[in-house]
């Protein structure tokens, strides 16, 4: 799942991850609002066949209306099983050591990736999610 | 036969009359008896009215006695209403005589009639005669005065008549209105406290002539101890008069300043610290009037949070003062009678009247500048947060490029595209690099709160690593030489940055490696207790002296060629070692290498500004 509200962003990040690997099923959203509706329908009917929770969400910081970290709060309040086997990345072009420390604090966030995003970059993100390792709780992907 | 004409010249120029010690008159001559109009027969024997209507007052009488009784010549003037309210005004010597056995047996009165010559002077210009006599008179005697100042008596008697026009006036009378208050004080203190005083007054004529005395009252006690009178004495200070103008007009407009102006001023002696002056500026910033405010200690005008802040403060300023360095200022957080805080600032300065020192304290209130200075450092927050913000919302779309230019890798293209598109990363890259060290630069303020030990080998050593690759790295000889025996502590990611743009503008200056040249850099750290010295030197193209100056400026690039950055590398060290109060120097020589040494101090804790 992609949530970022630049439509350029997505695009190349979607094309990114298709390079990484063309299987994976791809869900882009150009606002958090509707990222969370998506994820109280989930909420609602979490056998409904064509919505599928997604294992990795790639998350911008800085957008409009609903921001990264006002996503987690939303998030947080919501009822999912598996919450926990989301792995959140946020994906942004800042650096600012502000940001990054207040993504680690975040519960349910993995991970920090700066933009853009490349294939070497997923493969260390997905690396992490396929091997199922804890022994990172945070990533922090340059 | 010449005593005789001398005799007779004597009898008819002068009025003789020898009494004896009972004042009745033995002897006079035709002059006496025309001045009394009386026939010879008559006169003799009249001796007691005589007198009587000669010594008019009381004093004169007194003393004419008191002299003539001790054996003492008397001269003076007096004077006799005889008939037909005809004046005269007759010099007089009285002379005892006396037997071979010293005793007093007669008395020996010439008077000269001088009453045309002195009536002539006297009428012409009577009132200033009478008035120069008078401020003679006031200024040469000793006064008698009660604590109205009114004059009682004098110490000797007035030869004229003067006298009278001065004892029962006010010494108030002469002296010029400004001065009353003043006076009024002065003897105020000698009466209720027994204290000698001496004071400047201008005297004042009725013609308006003014003339500067010098006066000094003593009280005069009797057996109970009790002021009853006190003595005046003046003397004129003519020749000083001008000198003596200049500084009571200092004076009086120091006086006048001080009470006036709305700067507050307060003194303060040494011994106990407390208030004996206080104006009126003073009084509006802390709402204390005078007579509450003198005699107070000075802590009451201070703060009760910052009491003993406030009290090193001065103490200090005092210490420094004591040393005879120059004045100082003080800021503390002042207190108003109604308990408000408000900042304040002092400047101190000191004098010495004899054994006794005093302070003089300027308030300055400076609420108004610390307001401002607050909103200044907020603003260059804002300003700081701003920049750093834009430089973030600036590097997305950067970013995003970035992304599209991977994508378009991928695709099929021309050797030409690919080299258009090489060309379209190199200048993103140097934008987004830009970009960051904007950011970096921005924040280098809020950077100083995390504060850990340095390691410097390892430091360099990673930072060498992450150059890898960059065009003549390879080629350089790197000599890295650590002295460290204590522990540094400083910010790392700005001891990072202070390295690598140090070391990058090394190796972006250095010279091509020939069979003739080797570049070196050397990079030297020497660790102290107080500060780490950090030398990077290069052997390299250096920097030509035009622009030696200019190498920390914002954006400044010496070589388009050679530099990589955005001329913002040594802006950042500049901006790190400024506000961390450190040191920076560059040495260079063209074509024989650059040398950068930086000084940063240890901020171990405890030695942190919070600023």
């Amino acid at each position: 799942m992609l949530i970022d509200d630049n439509k350029i962003d997505l695009f190349v990040n979607q094309r990114i991850i298709e390079k990484y690997n063309p299987e994976i099923d791809i869900k882009t959203f150009n606002n958090a609002i509707s990222a969370i509706s998506f994820f109280k329908l989930l909420e609602l009917n979490i056998n409904m066949k064509p919505l599928t929770v997604p294992d990795v969400v790639l998350l911008d910081i800085n957008m409009p209306e609903m921001n990264g970290f006002n996503f987690f709060k939303e998030f947080n309040r919501l009822n999912l099983i598996d919450k926990s086997k989301i792995d959140i990345y946020m994906l942004s072009s800042s650096l600012c050591p502000d940001d990054i420390y207040r993504a680690r604090m975040e519960t349910h966030c993995s991970g920090y990736i700066t933009k853009p995003l490349t294939v070497s970059k997923l493969e260390n993100v997905f690396n992490k999610s396929v091997n199922n390792v804890e022994y990172e709780k945070f990533k922090k992907i340059i | 036969m010449q005593d005789n004409m001398l005799l007779n010249s004597f009898e008819n120029h002068f009025i003789v009359s020898i009494s004896d010690t009972q004042g009745n008159i033995v002897y006079s001559n035709d002059n006496f008896l025309k001045l009394l109009n009386k026939p010879i027969n008559q006169s003799v024997g009249q001796a007691q009215e005589l007198l009587k209507s000669l010594l008019q007052t009381k004093e004169l009488f007194c003393q004419v006695w008191r002299a003539i009784l001790a054996g003492e010549k008397w001269r003076g003037i007096l004077f006799y209403k005889g008939n037909g309210n005809k004046n005269h005004w007759l010099d007089t010597t009285i002379s005892p005589i006396k037997n071979e056995n010293g005793h007093i047996v007669r008395y020996v009165t010439i008077s000269n009639d001088i009453t045309n010559y002195y009536c002539k002077e006297t009428h012409n210009n009577t009132i200033y005669c009478k008035e120069k006599k008078l401020i003679e008179n006031f200024t040469k005697e000793v006064l008698y005065i009660n604590r109205y100042g009114k004059i009682i008596n004098t110490s000797e008697n007035i030869l004229n008549n003067t006298y009278n026009s001065i004892v029962g006036s006010n010494i108030y009378d002469f002296i010029h209105p400004a001065n009353h208050g003043y006076i009024k004080e002065q003897v105020d203190k000698v009466f209720d406290k027994g204290k000698k005083c001496k004071y400047q007054s201008v005297g004042l004529s009725p013609k308006g002539n003014q003339t500067l005395y010098v006066s000094k009252i003593k009280p005069v006690f009797n057996i109970d101890n009790e002021v009853i009178y006190a003595t005046l004495k003046s003397k004129k200070h003519r020749n000083n008069s001008n000198a003596n103008n200049k500084l009571k007009a200092i004076e009086t407009k120091y006086s006048n300043i001080f009470q006036s102006i709305n700067v507050g001023i307060l003194v303060v002696a040494n011994s106990v610290g407390n208030i004996i002056e206080w104006n009126k500026g003073a009084e509006l910033a802390f709402g204390y009037s005078s007579s509450e405010i003198i005699g107070e200690p000075l802590t009451i005008l201070m703060s009760k949070k910052q009491v003993d802040v406030g009290v090193k403060e001065l103490l200090k300023a005092k210490n420094k003062l004591d040393n005879n360095t120059y004045d100082d200022t003080i800021e503390m957080l002042g207190q108003r009678k109604n308990g408000e805080e408000f900042p304040v600032e002092f400047a101190m300065s000191h004098w010495r009247n004899g054994k006794e020192k005093f302070y003089c304290a300027f308030m300055l209130d400076i609420s108004k500048r610390k307001k401002l200075e607050e909103k200044l450092k907020k603003t260059t927050k804002d300003l700081e947060l701003f920049l750093y913000r834009s430089a973030h919302e600036l590097k997305a779309p950067l970013t995003s490029a970035e992304g599209l230019l991977l994508l378009l890798k991928e695709e099929k293209q021309s050797k030409r595209v690919s080299l258009l598109i090489n060309m379209l990363d190199e200048t993103l890259e140097k934008g987004r690099l830009l970009l960051d060290d904007l950011a970096f630069a921005s924040i280098i303020s809020e950077k100083r709160r995390s504060i850990t030990v340095i390691d410097f080998k390892s430091k360099i050593n990673t930072t060498l690593e992450t150059f890898k690759g960059i065009k003549n790295f390879d080629a350089i000889k790197f000599q890295v030489q650590v002295e460290q025996k204590t522990d540094f502590y400083f910010n790392q990611e700005l001891m990072d940055s202070v390295f690598q743009n140090l070391i990058h503008n090394a190796i972006c200056f250095s010279k091509s490696k020939t069979n003739n040249h080797t570049p070196i850099t050397k990079i030297k750290v020497k660790v102290s207790e107080k500060h780490v010295s950090v030398i990077v030197a290069d052997n390299g193209l250096g920097i030509s002296n035009e622009f030696i100056d200019k190498v920390f400026d914002l954006y400044f690039k010496a070589n388009s060629v050679n530099s990589n950055g955005a001329g913002l590398g040594l802006y950042i060290v500049k901006r790190i070692v400024d506000d961390f109060n450190g040191h920076v120097t560059v040495t260079s020589k063209i074509n024989k290498g650059t040398s950068f040494e930086v000084i940063l101090p240890n901020l171990k804790e405890g030695e942190l500004n919070n600023d």
